[in-house]
């Protein structure tokens, strides 16, 4: 036994130095880059003295306070949680496509994004105010999964199959609820509103968003790297996992919650943005195999520098956004497509 | 037996025909009496320029129409009791359902555009539906009733939107018969024009205020310059701060995000909001760094029979008045909004509003 833990171990020191460099490097330089590009026109020199006199607040920079209010409080917090959102679906992809053996679920798949759709829709059509709007969507979202959880349950103790069958159907239930809602919302000013919503974007962060969201995704970003052996065990099958000594309905509970607050709080401040959960992941096996202890940093590096890529585009090529979650479809079906053609590598 | 009731069914079967020809040739020789004196229908031609025939003005009765701007169109001419059905939109209206209760009892079979139950309009017997685009031809195939249609199904190009006010009017004041109180409307709209620019007339392109409409909860949402929107903000005197956006669904509909950056870019002069209280970016560090946050120039946007960001045409008399008095408040220091949307209401829909109606109108919720 002793013996064993060393060898993984040594194993995981050698394999994993790999994704846990693309974690810390490609998000930094991806925020670097991004902090000179923007619709605000700074000169690079500008946005440099910003963020000095950041560091040494006794030096006058005489930089103007748009500037420094522009790059501060708008561009930074934007391009936190762009990556944030892009690592917490791309984690929470890959961990479900773990669990569920199945390489075709996505962050979604258990219905969090049709709940907090629901939650943000009915929020929008009551006028509430912002925090309001984010929080029914955070709270509905979480509602849906456990619905689709104990649905799931009822139907037995086998699983996985049924509990992404209940998703799908938890999720067609709150997406005809939303459907209603916008049916019946005032087409010309609730319906636009639901309908930038539901396109996601992220053009309204700000600090307060990122210390609201933050905490969350960090504490399931968190579990689910602590599970993430573990994940390997589950993706075996149920049969395998109990033999092991695994209780292996309270694990999936576990990698399910953490999923589900993460992806959560991603929608409950961007929107619906899809096709990061499902692609990311893929790219990530392609890059560094299927074994979740290197897939699940692999994901995270690639996932947040993904999103900030795609919405350094949706930000700056016009004056009015391009929604996040119509670039990250355009980009994400044909590339899914190619993956799809060079599969060689194994999901499971 | 079977040929003693095979004869009644005869004779009830022969009964039938004589009485329905009977009441058929009666009926007939009256309504050809009648209109010897006076036609009961007429033919029109529509914006789209199809013939229709329809009652004539006076004897129409029950009208159909299923937007809102159309709705303050029958408001404007006194013929709102003619209404059997209207939008939805028009319903919600808080102001609308306080001074015309009645509103609320009249049906809404078009849920959307191009989405109607035609049943219920068929039950609730129209003599007239005036729609366009695709609920037009959805009446059309599915129902005889007659559909005049009330635009050309062409979209109106900037800077025809107001022209384009008068001319719904006129149109629906032909079917309804009702020149004279149109000519109330165009003439009011016209003054309220030529006054704007008889006070904004020594206003140097260079010396216009930057108007930004912060649309939705986050205040992100804007008209762009391609929308009906850009002629209204001109109307008042003023430059939209979202010229440059290219909207999404493009003309009067669309609407387009922009981001924060982008609008400490343009640093706007005025900021018109739909949602929420100016209270909320006065204390918001990012937009308190703009002057019109700064110099408190945030205002909510009005909403009387219908919100006034839409090509209605209440906004285009009252919108282009309200923010330009708001931009330029020394050339129109003897103006008064409140005195002006009383006037409007009186003149053009005979209403006496009250103090507290033009508080609600100017300052919502």
């Amino acid at each position: 036994m002793q013996t064993e833990i060393t060898w993984t171990r040594n194993k995981y020191l050698k394999i994993l130095f790999r994704p846990w460099t693309m974690l810390i490097v490609m998000p930094l330089i991806g925020i670097l880059v991004s902090l000179f590009i923007g619709r605000y026109s700074a000169s690079p020199a500008t946005v440099v003295s910003v963020f000095l006199s950041k560091l040494l607040p006794w030096v006058d920079f005489g930089i103007p306070s748009t500037a420094e209010v522009a790059l501060i409080w708008v561009r930074l917090p934007r391009l936190i949680l762009a990556t944030f959102v892009g690592m917490s679906l791309a984690i929470s992809g890959a961990s479900f496509q773990g669990v569920f053996r199945n390489p075709l679920v996505s962050s979604h798949i258990l219905g969090v994004a049709s709940g907090a759709s629901l939650g943000a829709g009915i929020a929008i059509i009551m006028d509430a105010p912002l925090w309001v709007i984010q929080l029914s969507a955070f709270c509905s979202g979480l509602a849906a999964v456990a619905a689709a959880y104990f649905i799931g349950k009822i139907f037995g103790e086998t699983g996985t199959l049924t509990i992404v069958l209940a998703g799908i159907i938890i999720g067609s239930l709150f997406g005809a609820a939303l459907s209603i809602l916008k049916y019946g919302a005032d087409p010309e000013t609730k319906l636009p509103e639901i309908t930038f919503w539901l396109m996601g974007s992220l053009a309204a962060s700000n600090w307060s968003r990122v210390t609201m969201a933050l905490p969350a995704m960090v504490l399931g970003i968190g579990g689910l790297l602590s599970l993430r052996w573990k994940i390997n065990v589950l993706s075996l099958g149920d049969e395998e996992a109990k033999a092991m000594g695994i209780n292996t309905n309270i694990l999936r509970a576990a990698i399910i919650i953490c999923c589900t607050i993460v992806t959560a709080a991603a929608v409950c401040v961007s929107g619906v943005i899809g096709w990061v959960g499902l692609v990311i992941p893929h790219i990530g096996r392609m890059l560094v195999g299927p074994d979740h202890k290197d897939l699940l940093p692999a994901c995270l590096a690639l996932g947040g520098t993904y999103l900030l890529l795609v919405d350094d585009i949706a930000r700056t090529i016009a004056s009015s956004e391009i929604p996040i979650g119509i670039l990250t479809a355009l980009i994400g079906t044909p590339f899914f497509v190619f993956i799809l053609k060079q599969r060689g590598t194994s999901w499971s | 037996m079977k040929n003693r009731i095979k004869n009644i069914f005869s004779l009830l079967f022969a009964l039938m025909i004589i009485s329905t020809l009977v009441v058929g040739i009666s009926g007939c020789s009256t309504s050809e009496k009648e209109e010897a004196a006076k036609p009961t229908t007429r033919t029109i031609t529509d914006r789209a320029g199809n013939e229709v025939t329809l009652p004539t003005p006076e004897l129409i009765e029950r009208a159909a129409i299923f937007g809102s701007p159309s709705t303050q169109v029958l408001y404007a001419l006194g013929v709102q009791d003619k209404m059997v059905a209207t939008s939805s939109g028009a319903k919600s209206s808080k102001f609308l359902q306080k001074k015309d209760p009645h509103i609320l009892d009249v049906p809404d079979p078009r849920a959307t555009a191009g989405s109607i139950n035609v049943e219920e309009l068929v039950s609730l017997d129209p003599q007239v539906v005036l729609a366009g685009g695709t609920d037009a031809q959805i009446v059309e195939d599915g129902t005889n009733i007659p559909v005049v249609r009330t635009s050309s199904g062409e979209s109106t190009p900037v800077g025809e939107y107001i022209n384009n006010c008068k001319t719904t009017v006129n149109f629906f004041a032909m079917v309804f018969g009702k020149e004279d109180r149109a000519q109330v409307y165009c003439d009011y709209l016209d003054n309220a024009q030529d006054r704007i620019q008889k006070k904004l007339k020594d206003i140097s392109e260079d010396q216009k205020i930057k108007v930004f409409k912060a649309y939705n909860a986050d205040h992100l949402t804007t008209y762009g310059g391609d929308t009906y929107m850009q002629e209204w903000i001109e109307a008042a005197g003023c430059l939209n701060a979202a010229k440059d956006v290219s909207t999404i669904g493009g003309k009067e509909g669309g609407l387009g995000q922009v981001n924060m950056e982008q609008v400490l870019m343009w640093d706007p002069d005025i900021i018109v909001i739909n949602s929420g209280q100016p209270e909320d970016l006065f204390n918001d560090p990012v937009w308190s760094q703009l002057d019109a946050v700064k110099n408190h120039q945030v205002y909510r946007l009005p909403a009387g029979i219908f919100i006034w960001n839409r090509p209605t045409i209440e906004s285009a008399v009252l919108f282009p008045q309200w923010l330009g008095s708001l931009a330029y408040p020394e050339q129109f220091n003897d103006f008064s909004i409140e005195d002006e949307v009383k006037a409007y209401y009186s003149e053009v829909l005979k209403w006496e509003l009250t103090d507290e109606d033009v508080n609600e109108i100017l300052h919502p919720e």
